[in-house]
């Protein structure tokens, strides 16, 4: 999952960044409204942790203009402006989730899979593909109950497959979902992903369930046949 | 109030029987008066004779008439009754022995009778005689008896309808005093806006309403003054509580992810937090006229070459280019106060110049010849109209914060109060594009 985080506040932003990225996102991030607007319209991510009071441009003014571009994309404001009006202003704006400074890591956490969930249209943190689970909430896979040690990119990779399950994603989807700005879109490291996860699917005694599509992309899905 | 309503009353009650009195006494006295002048010119022509037998003949004579329709009596003057009328009964020793020569007197006999007598000495040859007539008073006193009742039920009247007519007329002329007492008690925090509609008092409670309705707006304007602050005060410690908060739950759920900066990071936070706090304090303490001056003999370019060498290392590392004239020059004033305006000052300047740009800090004297400090500098962004919000407290360009660390927007605030206290007039201004100007001026007491 790939988040932005539009933050002036270098402690926080430096702070919330570590934490998501330790949580298996890859992060983004803006310390001033022109910059945040500019990554969201440039990129694409799956949901946006957006502050209020920001340099050059203010969140409500960068969020106004994100929906005007009809970016879907789940907002949550995350400010120190607490009172009900600030908050029905933010919400009627166009943020889809709202939380107030200071704030619990893990409610911040879990809102943001809140919201991501919803961008994929899943009311739960679970997903199976025949003989594989994935829950999204800890972080674990396993085939045919065993649980499958996979590296942060490589649940992210998995994950990302998942979520759009029987559906092909092209390489640059995958890019520029799972890998933050500190990887070279250029380099081949989808394929290699790919390669690992493939192996240690097939080690744990997992039909082949990621397919290639030449020319298009990739696709997770299982095949009873196989 | 009633009390002296009644007093009056009854004195008035008083003087007007009195004058009833003696007005009725007034008319017997004249009465009688006029009788014994009658009596006397009928008897004279016998009076020099001592003809005392004709005398009571044309005494008797007069009363047959009705022209005497008195008591009367001649007797000599040492006691002897010549003649008289019938007293009904009365013994003549009483009725003379109770009665005055040449005065009008009353008396009550033993019958019961109220008489009024009028004695007229007359002297002859070789003795004295008095004439004496007397009227019946009962008329009078019936008369007098008449005038009292109604005079006191009058009185009753009078104090009944005044009682009613002050409580109505009190009512009446409080009842404005009594709404303006039930609305100021209705005046809550909430409600402090809601000003005296003086359409509906008197005229002469329009000065008190005026003046009370200008305490109600700076009461308004003080509490809303302090929501401000505390509202501030939440919302400029919220940000380095979430930085606190983060921090710590980020190394209690990946510990292994700890190291050294998070501390550091932490302490900063901490040392951000105090400052702050410090800070509004020292405005609140400003603010609030808790502020006082100690003035003391200082060595002016000292001090501010003291005050400047906390910033000389970051200035540095941000290639500012700084200038600092300072004459040799001796000033009173209190050093703490101006410790504080001075560092507030350079901060705002380190914090503010661009990388690479200008500080000048100077003292001068104005064409007024008063000393002055002034600290300029270049900025980037600044215009003629934010120069009007410099001093007021949390303004800030950007709304956000300051490219170097937190600032709260205090800074200029504490530098406008302090200076004040201090006895110096803070200005701000535009000395030139790109140019940002703070001048102390020494106001002359």
């Amino acid at each position: 999952m790939r988040i932005l985080l539009i933050e002036d506040s270098s402690r926080l932003r430096q702070g919330i960044a570590k934490a998501f990225r330790c949580s298996g996102y890859a992060v983004d991030t803006a310390a001033d409204g022109e910059e945040g607007l500019w990554l969201s319209q440039s990129n694409s991510y799956d949901a946006i942790i957006l502050d209020i009071m920001l340099p050059k441009l203010d969140g409500l003014t960068l969020l106004k203009r994100v929906r005007e571009n009809r970016q879907q994309t789940p907002i949550l404001l995350l400010t120190a402006k607490d009172t009900v009006p600030d908050r029905v202003i933010g919400l009627r704006t166009g943020a889809d989730d709202y939380l107030t400074k200071p704030f619990a890591l893990e409610e911040l956490l879990a809102r943001m899979e809140a919201l991501c969930r919803r961008a994929y249209r899943s009311s739960t943190n679970t997903v199976s593909i025949g003989p594989l689970s994935i829950d999204f909430a800890t972080r674990r896979v396993q085939i045919h109950g065993e649980e499958l040690k996979l590296t942060h990119r490589e649940f992210r990779l998995i994950e990302y497959l998942a979520r759009r399950q029987g559906a092909i994603v092209s390489r640059t989807d995958i890019e520029s979902h799972i890998y933050d700005e500190h990887v070279d879109p250029m380099s081949n490291v989808v394929d290699a992903t790919v390669y690992i996860l493939r192996k240690k699917l097939n080690k744990a005694n997992c039909p082949p369930l990621i397919h290639t599509r030449r020319g298009l992309g990739y696709i997770i899905e299982f095949l009873p046949t196989h | 109030m009633t009390g002296t309503v009644f007093f009056l009353l009854l004195v008035g009650f008083v003087v007007l029987v009195f004058l009833f009195r003696d007005e009725m006494y007034e008319q017997i006295d004249v009465n009688l008066s006029n009788t014994m002048q009658t009596l006397c010119v009928e008897v004279e022509e016998y009076i020099d004779d001592a003809n005392w037998s004709s005398i009571c003949d044309e005494v008797r004579e007069l009363e047959s008439a009705g022209i005497l329709s008195h008591f009367w009596e001649v007797r000599k003057s040492k006691g002897h009754m010549i003649c008289g009328s019938d007293f009904e009964g009365v013994n003549s020793s009483e009725f003379s022995a109770k009665v005055n020569v040449d005065k009008y007197h009353s008396f009550y006999l033993k019958n019961g009778k109220h008489i009024r007598t009028l004695t007229k000495r007359i002297p002859l040859k070789s003795e004295t005689f008095l004439i004496t007539i007397g009227a019946d008073q009962e008329e009078f006193d019936e008369a007098m008896a008449r005038f009292l009742i109604i005079a006191i039920i009058t009185v009753i009247l009078i104090l009944f309808l005044t009682l009613i007519l002050i409580s109505l007329i009190l009512k009446r002329g409080l009842r404005p005093l009594s709404a303006f007492g039930n609305h100021i008690a209705s005046i809550e925090v909430e409600s402090l806006n809601d000003e005296f509609d003086m359409k509906h008092f008197p005229v002469e409670l329009h000065p008190f309403g005026n003046h009370f309705n200008t305490l109600l707006k700076r009461l308004a304007a003080s509490f809303e003054r302090e929501r401000r602050i505390n509202a501030d005060i939440a919302h400029e410690l919220r940000t380095p509580i979430a930085e606190l908060r983060l921090s710590a739950e980020t190394a209690l759920k990946w510990p292994k992810s700890r190291d050294g900066m998070v501390d550091r990071e932490t302490l900063a936070i901490a040392k951000q937090m105090e400052s702050t706090v410090e800070h509004m304090l020292a405005l609140a303490r400003s603010e609030g006229g808790n502020l006082v001056s100690i003035p003391e003999e200082i060595q002016l370019d000292l001090l501010i070459k003291d005050c400047w060498k906390p910033f000389s290392q970051r200035s540095l590392q941000l290639q500012q280019i700084i200038s600092v004239e300072s004459s040799d020059l001796t000033l009173e004033t209190d050093p703490y106060l101006l410790q504080s305006i001075l560092r507030n000052l350079f901060e705002n300047a380190v914090c503010y110049t661009p990388k690479g740009g200008t500080i000048n800090i100077s003292t001068f004297y104005n064409p007024t010849g008063e000393l002055s400090i002034s600290v300029t500098n270049t900025v980037s962004d600044l215009t003629t109209e934010d120069v009007e919000h410099v001093f007021e407290r949390y303004w800030r360009k950007e709304a956000s914060r300051a490219p170097e660390g937190n600032h709260l927007g205090l800074g200029l605030a504490i530098v406008k109060t302090f200076s004040q206290a201090n006895g110096f007039e803070a200005k701000a201004l535009i000395p030139q594009s790109g140019w940002f100007s703070i001048v102390l001026t020494a106001i002359r007491k």
